[in-house]
Parts: structure tokens; C-alpha cells; sequence
């Protein structure tokens, strides 16, 4: 199968600061990743130059086969409209609309009547378990029902990749785990691209496969098998992880 | 306390780049509201000044009028002999008053450092330079004598005041009718003037009028940034500062913007008076630079009231609010609002459609001084109404947002609906000033000052109430022998004798000199002379029409009779009252404008608030791919919608206060043109494109590192 997502050597600095010194990865279409590492290891950079939010100082980011790291911001944004979903900690959902708005959102913006936007919207939020909370405003959710309706919008629109950024950082681990199992349940159902940033082993629990990326060296480290990276040098190094392996044994 | 004061300041110092940003905005933002406020306040100081500048020519008036409350301080045991008469030159107002000392310490008038002794006169400077560039018998012989001072400002009510101080002996002026021993010129008040109420009136809706938009600038202001604010305070909760610790905080943080914007807006204020007074013409002149302030415990009032507001609103939005490990959270809804409120704007419109069938009555004041009941009346049922529409506004954008809700078809459409629909109370206040402008400006379009326009029409209430024909000169005598005024009397004057109680004259020679067509009705005692008087009490003059041969007339009428009251058409007979509507008229929509500007500030500060709010969901909404343009048009229209709403529901409650007002008296009615609309819609449309200059800053706060680093 080729992967449908790929990052090759890709850098990026905030300033001074670099964040990804040649970070390389390649997500097959359909399959679920998990991004670890420690806080400022750069997970999160990676996610944002992947999805197109950011554009590397260098390096290259392949969308179906298409590079899309030099593409104009506006093409960018339509392909995050058409082809990604993005979901985050807290925070992504709008105050004022209430749920059922919130996940009909984007097909409102992909121009689909309303009344066809709604029908969806509540179709999944009886898939999210979230029956008569559509009139609810966000402020009136709680974490997991909150962060239920931002993966109910993230994936309404049927993306080829969802983004996941932190997504159940602000939840705890039953909330989490409800969360996790909704996601890759209905990933797996779309035949969608998951690749979700986290520093939670549990979470990463959910995925196919995890890539780890080192905290201070700026390298990235890869599980299972990635022909077409890039040989990494020094800094570069490809480690064999099974995702079973229990959180107190994982070290490196 | 002290500590915690001084964390409040660490926090509202120590923000970094955007803390000085937010500190530096809010108090622009407090600086403009309070400078904006004490520049409105001016007006009823600027006007009670100009009239009290003027007051000591109403000095024999009062010695006259034992009845009178105010009688001026005696000033000197000698006293003098004082009589002033208004004048005109060329339409414009002036005052020739004369004064005779009777011993070695008379009263000094205002403005003169002493008296002028008989052949001096002291003119104000206007008057002087009037009489350089006039022909001497035009104008110079009205004013017999020397000039050998100038009047100073505090005898003049504004700096193109045409007056003159003449020196007489006692016995020049004795036997003059009106002429009166007067032993003071201090604290001499107008009274029983009708400007006045109507003055009051208009100052007070004008007050109103903008003291609603400025407060709700400074507290829209305030809550700029608000929501990073209580995550900050949030913070310091946590960790185990106390409620009161946290309001302590709150107040010092922002009450560091405050006290500087307060500051800043006391030094806009002195900018902005010198500049209005320097630019802004009443009733021909200027007003001088220190009637163009307000008093001193005005001033330190809303100096100390602004910081006071604003701290105030820190610490009562903080009890809406509750802490939470992540952030805050609102304790709950805000309180939809309600559709009661509309009983007190029902209440101001309605209850003066409801006095109308008693005006007559209420209009007649208890006394001279005071305003009739129905003028207070008006005034509370106005200021009822509008409270009335700030406090409806809220619960008619809501109704709107809702039903726009449902309609909308497209995401901005929706995102700015359920915007409205949610937060109607901040929607509706950040445009409350422009809803209050299109009110005023309604109002104003929709109402004429009632004037003595000319009549030519003929005979109607009376002869007397007829104009006169052009280039003829009217000389009031109050009852003089016709050898006094002999050498007016040549050249087809219409001369006007004593009768029982009315002037007796042909009605032929009337309709020389007036427009009244004769015979006259039978029963008129106006017709024909019925017994021959030698009293003269009018006399008209008729001359070629130009402005010099006018002003020769004038000028020989004044010498004959000092107290004569003289006229032509080119004077403004209702001077005062026809000015004053005029130019309150202009200076209305002035007014109006400049609420409009507080409003366009409002809508600035609001549109950055709603955004700075927003800036993290619309920064991811952003990144999950939608178009930094639909944002823009989001935020557009939420105020575009919101705005025209309220417009519309301003012009109709001002179209309803004018008419209502036009049906008691006062103001008449006039449907607006498509002017008024115009600049409505011009104002309201400036006043949105003034607030899209916050928009660059949508860019800015919802760039894609903000998803990271909020």
C-alpha cells in the first residue's frame, strides 16, 4: 500500500528555536499513527507541517502524491477543508453555536444545504452518543461531550486524514478512552487516515503504529518499517516498538 | 492588600509586548470615552456662560421689575443712571447701552476697568472694527462720543459681540423711558426667558444622548481581552488567592489603563476645548476658552468616575465566572432578555402621545422662572424613552439573531446569527451609540424650528402682526411728542398716534409700509384715527432699501429716542429663539455625528473584543480550512446586521419623539427627505467602515501559531 501521507526531512524552527531538525515520516492510506514524545520534542509541529497549517523551512510533505508544502496558502486551506479533519485539545469548538452547529459547520462551508447539514449533524451525534445534546452550547458540555462533537466535526465532512492534536488531554482516562475508541471505530469504518500527536502510551494504544519522536535531539524515531525514509545520519534513528509494550517499559 | 495590589500591578505591568498592547488599547479606549464626555459636558457650561457675559445689560430691566428675584448686588452707594437697548446692524444683533455715574462711585459693568465718562464710549473690539469700515453717518453718529476703551471678554458674550458702553451725563438720560438707577451689575440672571426651558431641554437630550455611548465605550473597552484576563485570575484562584484577592487583582490591573487613560483623556480634553472653541460658531461668535469647560467638580467627577467604572466592571464580570483546572467557565447562560423592557420605551413615546389632549394646560408655567409642567414632563417621558430603547435593544437583536439563525443558509451567515442570537447584550451595546446617532438625527431630520417667518400675505391676526416691506424702518418710540421726533417725520414716514389702547393710523398709509391690504375689517380700531392724539408711538420710516440709507434712519432714530426699539426686514425679529433653533439645529446634528463617533470607537473596540475572544476557536476554525475571508465576512456581519437593526428601530422611535413633539408646540413637523435617509445611512455605513480598521488585527490573532501558543 503506498502512504497516502509523507514528510521528507522536514525542519522548522519558531525563531531560534528549531523544533524539527529533518523529521521524517510516511502514513499509509487508512492506517493509524501515533506521534510520541515528551513535551517540546516537536510532535506537534510535525502534525501542523503534515496537515499544511505550517509550511517547513525545509523539507518536503506529500499528500496523495501531491507536494503540497509549496502549494499557496489558499489551496492549502481547500485541501484542509476538503481532505482533512483537525481535532485538538480544547478549544476548537465556537462558543456561541450550539453542537448540532458546531458539526454541521463544515458541510455548511463545503456549500451543502442546511437542512442536509443538520440531518447529518444529528446522525452523528447519535453516533457519538450525544443524542438530544444538540441544542447544548460548548460552555454547557462537558470535556469528553465537548471533545465528542469536535471529533463529530472533524470527521463529518469524511476526510481522507484526521489530525489529531492532544485530543483527550484535557480528559480523563474513561472520557479518553471513549474518545479514542469513537475515533479509530469510525476511522477505521471511513477507511480514514488517523494520525494523532500525543504523550499518552494509553492513547497511543489505539494506533497501528507509533512513531516517537526523541526529546532534545530533535530526531525522529520510527516504529515498524519505513522504506522510503530518508537515511537520517546521525541524529536519525529508526527504533522497532511494539505498541503493546507496557508504559513503565517504555524508555529511550 | 497591599501585596496583592502590587501583584495586580506586576500582572498589568509585567504582560510583556501583548499585556502593553492590551494596556496601551483599553486606555486609548478610556481616554477617548472620558475626553469625549467632558467635551459634551461643555455645552450647558459654554451656553449658561455666554448668557451670564451678557446678563449685565438686563441691569435696568431688574431694577425695574421689584418683582424680580434676582436684583443685582449693590456694588456702589452712588449708583447711575443705565439703560441698554438691543439694535442691528445689517441683521446682526447689537447693543447700545448708555450710562450716566451719579457720584464718584458708580457700578462698573463687566468687561470695563472703568466707566466711561460722558462723550466717551467703550466699544467691544467687533463693534470698534465695525465702525472703522463704516461711514460715520451710518453708524459711528449711533454711538455719540469718543471711543476711548474697549469692553473686555467678560462683557461680551462672544468674540463678535457688537456692543457699546455710552457715557452720558444724568441729565441726558433723565426723562428717557426705560432708563433706570441701577447700583450693581453683578450677579444679574435673564430670567423668564423661554430659551431657557427649550435650552434646558436640549441640553439635557443632548447629555443623554451622548453620556449612554461613552459609558458603554469605556465598559466595552474594559472587557476587551477579557476572557485571557480570567484565565490569568483563574490561575492566581488556584493557587489559593482568595475572591477578594482576585477582585483586588482584577481592579488594579485594569485600573492601571484606566488612571492613564483617564490621564490621557483630561489632556485630549484641554486639546479639544481650545480647538471647539476656536472653530465652533453660536449665534455669530465663538465662545471663549473658558466658558469651553466644565466646572471643576464635573471635571474631577469624571476623572475619578471613569477609573471607578472601569474597576467596577472587572470585579463585577468576575462573578460571573468560575474557575476550572483548564480554564474558566461562565457559571451559566447570561439571562435572555426580556421583552418587558420595552414598557419604559412604550412608556416615554406613548405617555407623550397621551398628554397631548392636556398640553394646553401643562404648558403654562407656575411662574416666570420655572418651565411648565409639560416641558418636565417631555423631558422625563424622553429620557424614558430613551433608556427604554438601550434597554430593549438587547432582546430585539436577540429576536433578530434568532430568526436570521434559522434562515441563514451559508456558515458566516450562521456563525454571525448564533453570534447575535447568543450574546445579544454585547452585540447590542457595541452598536447602541450609532442606534442613539440615527435616533438624534431622526429626530432632528424630522422636526423645523417654528419662526415668525415673513408674512405677506395680507391682513391676519392684526396689522401689527404683518411684515414690513422691504426698506422700511420701524421705530418703536414707546410714546413720544411728535416735536421730538420732527425730523423723522418728512419724507413718507407713516407715523403711528397714541390712541384709547392701540396705534392709530390710515390703513391706506399702513399698506405703504406694510403688507395688510386695505379697507381693514369695520370693527377694527386700527382703520382710522378716531380722535387726535399727539403721542407718537411708532413711526414708519421708508427709505431707498439700501443697508446706508437703512442705517442713516437707525441712526437718527437712536439719537431722537435712545430708547427706541428699531426694526426692518433684514433684522431678525425673534432673533434669539430663530437663531438658536438654527443653530441648534446644526449644532444637533453635530452632536449627533459626534455620537456617532463614540459609536464608530465602540464598534472598533467591540469588533477587537469579540475577536481577541474568538481568537482561538477562529485560529483553529482557520486551520481546519476555512478561509481567513469568511472570518472577515463573519465578523462583518454580525455588526452590519446588528447595526441596521438597531438604525432602523433609532429612526423609528425618533420619527415617533418628533412628531410627538410637533403635535404639543414648539417644533414643527416635516416628513423627511431621502437627505435624511442618506446621511443616516452614510453615518451608519462610516461608522462600520471606521470599525473594519480592527480587522487587520483577525489576521494577526488568528494566524496559525496562535493554535499552538494560545
Amino acid at each position: 500500500m503506498s502512504p497516502v501521507l509523507v514528510g521528507r526531512e522536514l525542519h522548522k524552527s519558531y525563531g531560534l528555536t528549531p523544533a524539527l531538525r529533518g523529521a521524517s515520516i510516511a502514513v499509509d492510506e487508512g492506517e493509524i499513527v501515533a506521534v510520541m514524545g515528551p513535551s517540546g520534542c516537536g510532535k506537534s509541529t510535525l502534525l501542523h507541517c503534515l496537515a499544511g497549517v505550517l509550511t517547513p523551512d525545509a523539507g518536503e510533505v506529500y499528500f496523495a502524491g501531491e507536494r503540497i508544502d509549496p502549494l499557496p496558502d489558499r489551496r492549502r486551506v481547500e485541501l484542509r477543508r476538503s481532505a482533512f479533519g483537525l481535532v485538538y485539545q480544547f478549544g476548537q469548538l465556537v462558543p456561541e453555536l450550539p453542537a448540532v452547529d458546531n458539526i454541521a459547520l463544515p458541510l455548511l462551508l463545503a456549500g451543502q444545504p442546511r437542512r442536509t447539514c443538520v440531518s447529518e449533524a444529528q446522525s452523528w451525534l447519535t453516533r457519538m452518543g450525544l443524542s438530544g445534546l444538540g441544542d447544548r452550547l460548548p460552555g454547557e458540555l462537558s470535556g469528553g461531550q465537548g471533545q465528542r462533537v469536535a471529533l463529530a466535526r472533524a470527521l463529518v465532512a469524511r476526510p481522507r486524514v484526521v489530525f489529531a492534536d492532544e485530543p483527550t488531554g484535557s480528559l480523563d482516562s474513561v472520557g479518553a478512552d471513549q474518545v479514542m475508541e469513537l475515533l479509530v471505530d469510525t476511522a477505521k469504518e471511513q477507511g480514514t487516515t488517523v494520525l494523532v500527536v500525543t504523550h499518552e502510551p494509553r492513547v497511543a494504544g489505539f494506533a497501528d503504529r507509533t512513531v516517537l519522536m526523541r526529546d532534545g535531539v530533535e530526531s525522529v524515531r520510527v516504529s515498524g518499517v519505513e522504506p522510503n525514509l530518508p537515511s537520517g545520519g546521525d541524529s536519525l534513528r529508526v527504533t522497532a516498538w511494539d505498541t503493546d509494550l507496557p508504559a513503565d517499559r517504555m524508555s529511550w | 492588600m497591599s501585596r496583592t495590589l502590587r501583584l495586580g500591578l506586576r500582572l498589568a505591568l509585567g504582560g510583556g509586548r501583548e499585556g502593553l498592547v492590551r494596556l496601551v488599547f483599553m486606555a486609548v479606549g478610556v481616554g477617548l470615552g472620558v475626553a469625549l464626555l467632558l467635551l459634551s459636558l461643555i455645552a450647558p457650561h459654554a451656553l449658561s456662560g455666554r448668557f451670564e457675559r451678557m446678563a449685565w445689560q438686563d441691569a435696568a430691566y431688574s431694577a425695574l421689575s421689584p418683582e424680580t428675584d434676582d436684583d443685582p448686588v449693590a456694588e456702589s452707594a452712588d449708583g447711575a443712571l443705565f439703560l441698554a437697548v438691543s439694535d442691528y446692524y445689517d441683521g446682526r444683533p447689537m447693543t447700545r447701552a448708555y450710562l450716566a455715574a451719579l457720584g464718584t462711585d458708580p457700578p462698573l459693568p463687566p468687561g470695563l476697568s472703568r466707566v466711561p465718562g460722558p462723550g466717551e464710549v467703550a466699544a467691544s473690539p467687533a463693534l470698534v472694527r465695525l465702525l472703522e469700515s463704516t461711514p460715520d453717518d451710518e453708524l459711528d453718529a449711533r454711538f455719540p462720543g469718543r471711543v476711548t476703551m474697549t469692553i473686555g471678554p467678560d462683557g461680551l458674550a462672544h468674540d463678535n459681540d457688537l456692543v457699546a458702553v455710552i457715557g452720558r451725563t444724568p441729565q441726558q438720560l433723565e426723562g428717557v423711558r426705560s432708563v433706570a438707577e441701577v447700583h450693581g451689575f453683578a450677579q444679574v440672571r435673564p430670567t423668564g426667558w423661554a430659551i431657557f426651558a427649550i435650552l434646558a431641554a436640549f441640553v439635557f437630550a443632548g447629555s443623554t444622548l451622548v453620556l449612554v455611548p461613552v459609558v458603554i465605550l469605556i465598559v466595552v473597552v474594559t472587557r476587551v481581552a477579557w476572557r485571557q484576563r480570567e484565565q490569568r485570575l483563574a490561575a492566581i484562584r488556584l493557587v489559593g488567592a482568595t475572591q477578594s484577592q482576585v477582585s483586588v487583582v482584577a481592579a488594579a490591573e485594569v485600573g492601571v489603563a484606566a488612571v492613564g487613560g483617564a490621564a490621557l483623556g483630561w489632556v485630549l480634553y484641554e486639546v479639544g476645548r481650545r480647538i471647539l472653541a476656536a472653530t465652533v460658531t453660536f449665534q455669530y461668535g465663538h465662545f471663549w476658552l473658558q466658558d469651553m469647560a466644565v466646572p471643576p467638580s464635573w471635571l474631577a467627577g469624571t476623572l475619578l468616575g471613569a477609573p471607578a467604572l472601569v474597576m467596577l466592571t472587572a470585579v463585577a464580570s468576575l462573578r460571573t465566572v468560575h474557575a476550572r483546572p483548564l480554564a474558566v467557565q461562565r457559571r451559566s447562560r447570561r439571562p435572555r432578555p426580556s421583552p418587558w423592557m420595552v414598557w419604559l420605551l412604550v412608556l416615554g413615546v406613548g405617555g407623550q402621545f397621551a398628554l397631548l389632549p392636556f398640553r394646553d394646560r401643562l404648558a403654562i408655567p407656575a411662574d416666570d422662572s420655572s418651565r411648565s409642567l409639560l416641558g418636565t414632563l417631555v423631558a422625563l417621558l424622553t429620557l424614558s424613552a430613551l433608556v427604554g430603547f438601550v434597554l430593549v435593544g438587547p432582546w430585539l437583536v436577540a429576536v433578530v439573531g434568532r430568526g436570521v439563525a434559522r434562515l441563514a443558509r451559508s456558515a458566516p451567515g450562521l456563525l454571525a446569527a448564533r453570534r447575535i442570537a447568543e450574546n445579544p447584550q454585547t452585540t447590542f451595546y457595541s452598536v447602541a451609540a450609532v442606534g442613539l446617532a440615527a435616533l438624534g438625527l431622526a429626530y432632528l431630520g424630522c422636526t423645523v424650528a417654528i419662526t415668525a417667518g415673513p408674512n405677506t400675505s395680507g391682513n391676519q391676526d392684526g396689522p401689527w402682526s404683518a411684515s414690513l416691506r422691504p426698506g422700511v424702518v420701524s421705530v418703536m418710540t414707546g410714546g413720544v411728542s411728535a416735536e421730538t421726533v420732527e425730523p423723522m417725520l418728512s419724507g413718507g414716514a407713516v407715523e403711528v398716534r397714541q390712541g384709547y389702547d392701540s396705534g392709530l393710523v390710515r390703513c391706506a398709509d399702513l399698506a405703504r409700509v406694510l403688507h395688510v391690504t386695505c379697507p381693514w375689517t369695520p370693527d377694527s380700531a386700527f382703520a382710522e384715527p378716531v380722535y387726535d392724539s399727539t403721542v407718537i408711538d411708532l413711526i414708519f420710516v421708508p427709505t431707498d432699501g439700501s443697508l446706508a440709507a437703512e442705517n442713516r434712519v437707525r441712526t437718527q432714530a437712536a439719537n431722537l429716542v435712545p430708547n427706541a426699539i428699531i426694526n426692518s426686514n433684514r433684522d431678525p425679529i425673534d432673533y434669539n429663539l430663530e437663531t438658536f433653533f438654527q443653530d441648534t439645529d446644526r449644532l444637533g446634528a453635530v452632536a449627533a455625528l459626534f455620537v456617532l463617533l463614540v459609536g464608530a470607537f465602540g464598534l472598533a473596540a467591540s469588533m477587537v473584543g469579540g475577536v481577541i475572544e474568538r481568537r482561538r476557536p477562529f485560529a483553529l476554525l482557520r486551520a481546519s480550512g476555512v478561509y481567513l475571508s469568511e472570518l472577515r465576512r463573519t465578523v462583518l456581519l454580525e455588526t452590519a446586521v446588528t447595526m441596521t437593526v438597531v438604525s432602523v428601530a433609532g429612526v423609528g422611535v425618533g420619527m415617533l419623539l418628533a412628531y410627538a413633539s410637533a403635535r404639543q408646540g414648539g417644533v414643527g413637523w416635516r416628513w423627511p427627505g431621502p437627505e435624511m435617509y442618506a446621511f443616516i445611512g452614510g453615518g451608519v455605513v462610516a461608522a462600520l467602515l471606521f470599525s473594519t480598521l480592527a480587522l487587520p488585527l483577525l489576521n494577526l490573532t488568528t494566524r496559525h501559531d496562535a493554535v499552538r501558543f494560545e
